[in-house]
């Protein structure tokens, strides 16, 4: 049998940013449900009246709590709420409106539950409203997690930081937060262009608690490093989540936080030569495909082969179907004299990607060269001289063939074999062409 | 009190009609994200529904209501050979706001009306767009008209949608108080009242406004014709004449509503300025002023208040609504006394009733009121 679940009406105060320290009286009530183990959503009534449900969509509830500052039922009713539409045939609407908050605890006896229960349920609503960038509704229920001390805010943000799209998102949550212990002791710099240094500083007392530094150490590195990148490749490298390490690299800038792209753009700007940030940034913001791209690459031009591969192979872990990654994966093999794995790479991103698919041709056949399978050497290799008739590469990988197998039995295409590779991408991300025979440099 | 009832006596009257006329200017904030700015513009909107039902002396006004409409600019002429454009808002969470709006208009006796304020975007001191690439020698007056006629028939055409809106029979309140280039700071536009005519206006409501320059010399409620000058319908050949005798005439004429009260008397703004404050703690002298002067038109005097009922100012916490302040309360109880004391009816009526009154005593007006506007 499913926990029942509560739909609670309130005013827009409850959700307001504009007076931090006030706590709507709703709030209360809240915590004393949530810790009852009740399951309890929240809805705007304004968003109620305008059928949007902007935070609970088209979900309907076992209960509906009205709880508004207006104890006229004038203004907002059944009607006018348009409750018809959040209720199951059996839902009882409680309106708290000028009664005392006992009373709706009393009524929702029948639903006590370990307070876990419905905390973790949220939880993963959480999760998966801000995976969906649902942010109206993520900030709900980080709201109604946020009235408990069992959820821990701070840690939910630098984990939510790795999956939210959404900077303002994130800004919300922060809103929410008490200010750090030693937010006042914090020195930023610049500060005529920061527009809002309390916000700032709430930031950083947040970035510095899942950092390896302390706000003196923090302090210290503001004052006294000359060379502002060098003072911020120190912040950056004692990040442990990558919401704390784009705060630091966003000290100096009027906003709040770099968007993900702005921080790749950032990063790539300064930084992509700089192997030890690069592979610091992936290993705390793995789900960004930049990060690996960039930080397999530089080994690459670097020619540390082995390490790309190596690198590749873990970046595919987080983003499996990344094109690039699995061509480096495919280098590697190739290094490695695995040429069957590496073709059957390559036939995948034949079929699947937008990369060159001349790139791709000849590296396929320089796989079935080095494994003399000449018949769809000769095939692929026509392939590739239909795209570009001029290619010597493959010219003289064709002649070899037809050499080889003078009867075209055999020439046909080859079929991935490995269902474990096979995959669409879930983006077309641009490809980073290379010229196979002359093995240049990659484009940063 | 007995001097008062006295005076309202003498003035030998059978109603003395209150109408108010709110800037109704509810529309602010950075709407560009989240929806804070929309739900707070919109809460405020619905309590000023909710406290202004049922209120003995407020629940009917005459919301001029500023309707937001987007502008934006380009570097090259548009079709109409102009840099500025305009367009519907439809910022996010807008849906929260023309609800707010909405509901205000079907659940209210408030009556809606047309302010508009253009010293943004036509020519003056707070011209807005000084900065864009005007082509060399041409010239704003031509250009500043007809954007001005874009800009109203843009605020019309979004407005109707929202609140109930009559294209061929609607009053104007002129922002910053300067109609038809009365004061070059503000407008330029010396053809205003022509175009308000064509596009469906009856009158303004401006007057007695916050700069006395603007203010018409007749200072009753009166007819002109529109004449392309500026304050031009100050001048002779506008043919101003008083409401209450028969103007038979033939031509469109524009309802200019002025009354003989000063400024600072008409206004129910308490935080407006320390003049209107004390006014309206002084609920005797004012009552006083508005018993001697308000116009007599028919049986029935008048007398037109104002204020900026959505304005911030009296929304914050702890602060008082203009409708709301104990002065001002004080003040309308007061009247309304005076009234019963001397066997005058208290009415409250809305700008359309206004006319529809103004028309029963004058019935030439009806043919000088009518407009054809060409869709």
């Amino acid at each position: 049998m499913t926990d029942k679940k509560y739909l609670m009406i309130v005013d827009h105060e409850v959700f307001s940013t504009s007076r931090p320290s006030y706590e709507p009286p709703a709030m209360k009530l809240i915590t004393d449900l949530i810790l009852k183990g009740i399951h309890i959503e929240l809805e705007e009534v304004l968003d109620c009246g305008t059928r949007e449900f902007h935070r609970t969509g088209e979900r309907v509830f076992d209960g509906i709590i009205l709880y508004l500052s207006s104890k006229s039922d004038l203004l907002w009713n059944e009607e006018t709420m348009n409750l018809k539409i959040k209720k199951t045939p059996s839902s009882k609407v409680i309106d708290l409106r000028g009664k005392q908050l006992k009373d709706c605890i009393s009524k929702l006896k029948g639903a006590l539950k370990p307070a876990s229960n419905s905390i973790n349920v949220l939880k993963q609503e959480l999760i998966k409203s801000v995976e969906l960038g649902s942010n109206l509704r993520a900030e709900m229920i980080f709201k109604v997690l946020s009235t408990t001390d069992i959820f821990d805010k701070k840690e939910a943000i630098h984990s939510l930081s790795n999956v939210s799209k959404s900077n303002p998102l994130l800004m919300r949550f922060v809103l929410f937060l008490d200010s750090h212990p030693n937010e006042e002791q914090i020195i930023l710099p610049s500060k005529d262009v920061i527009q809002n240094i309390k916000i700032k500083k709430k930031l950083v007392g947040l970035a510095l608690m899942n950092s390896s530094i302390s706000v003196d150490k923090f302090n210290l590195i503001i004052k006294e490093n000359d060379d502002e990148m060098m003072g911020l490749r120190s912040l950056f490298l004692s990040s442990k989540s990558i919401f704390s390490a784009n705060t630091f690299l966003s000290i100096n800038k009027g906003k709040d936080i770099m968007s993900p792209d702005e921080l790749s753009a950032f990063i790539r700007a300064y930084w992509a030569e700089d192997s030890q940030l690069l592979e610091h940034w992936s290993s705390i913001d793995k789900m960004n495909i930049n990060a690996w791209e960039m930080l397999t690459r530089l080994h690459w031009n670097q020619n540390l082969k082995a390490e790309c591969f190596r690198l590749s192979t873990i970046g595919l872990k987080y983003h499996p179907n990344d094109p690039n990654l699995l061509r480096r994966k495919a280098h590697g093999k190739r290094e490695e004299g695995k040429h069957d794995e590496a073709i059957e790479i390559e036939l995948m991103l034949l079929d699947t990607t937008n990369l060159s698919k001349l790139d791709t041709l000849i590296y396929l056949c320089r796989s079935l060269h080095a494994i003399k399978e000449w018949g769809h050497l000769l095939y692929y290799a026509s392939l590739g001289l239909e795209i570009n008739v001029e290619n010597n590469e493959l010219q003289a990988k064709k002649l070899i063939a037809s050499e080889q197998q003078p009867t075209s039995e055999s020439i046909c295409p080859l079929q991935i074999v490995s269902e474990e590779i096979i995959a669409q991408p879930e983006n077309t991300i641009p490809s980073n062409p290379q010229t196979p025979k002359e093995e240049s440099k990659l484009q940063k | 009190m007995e001097e008062l009832v006295e005076l309202m006596k003498n003035k030998g009257i059978k109603r003395f009609v209150h109408f108010h006329t709110d800037h109704w200017e509810p529309f602010s904030g950075n709407w560009d994200q989240w929806g804070e700015e929309a739900s707070e513009n919109s809460d405020l909107i619905l309590k000023f529904l909710e406290e202004t039902n049922n209120h003995p002396f407020f629940n009917k006004m005459t919301l001029f209501y500023n309707h937001p409409v987007r502008t934006s600019s380009s570097l090259t002429p548009n079709s109409n050979g102009d840099l500025l454009n305009f367009k519907p808002q439809n910022p996010p969470f807008w849906k929260r706001y023309t609800y707010a709006v909405k509901r205000v208009a079907q659940e209210s006796e408030h009556e809606f009306q047309v302010h508009i304020h253009h010293e943004g975007i036509t020519n003056g001191d707070f011209f807005k767009f000084g900065h864009l690439p005007w082509p060399e020698g041409h010239e704003h007056e031509k250009i500043d008209a007809a954007r001005l006629e874009r800009y109203i028939q843009a605020t019309l055409a979004d407005m109707m949608k929202i609140v109930p809106l009559s294209l061929d029979n609607w009053h104007f309140l002129h922002g910053v108080w300067a109609l038809n280039a009365s004061d070059l700071r503000v407008c330029t536009v010396v053809n205003e009242i022509e175009m308000l005519i064509k596009n469906g206006c009856i009158g303004d409501f401006s007057m007695p406004a916050g700069r006395r320059i603007v203010d018409s010399t007749i200072k009753v409620p009166h007819t002109v014709l529109a004449v392309n000058a500026s304050k031009g319908y100050d001048l002779p050949e506008a043919d101003g004449r008083i409401i209450g005798n028969v103007s038979d005439s033939k031509e469109p004429r524009f309802l200019i509503w002025n009354q003989d009260i000063p400024f600072t008397h008409c206004s129910i703004d308490h935080y407006g300025s320390k003049a209107i404050s004390d006014a309206l703690s002084d609920w005797y002298g004012t009552l006083k002023i508005w018993i001697e002067n308000s116009p007599i038109i028919g049986d029935t005097a008048f007398v037109k208040t104002h204020a900026h009922s959505m304005n911030r100012i009296y929304w914050d916490e702890g602060s008082e609504r203009t409708f709301n302040s104990p002065k001002v309360l004080k003040l309308f109880q007061s009247l309304m006394e005076i009234c019963n004391l001397s066997s005058v009816d208290y009415v409250k009526w809305t700008v359309d009733e206004v006319i529809e009154y103004l028309i029963s005593v004058d019935p030439s007006l009806k043919h000088s009121f009518s407009r054809k506007v060409i869709p």
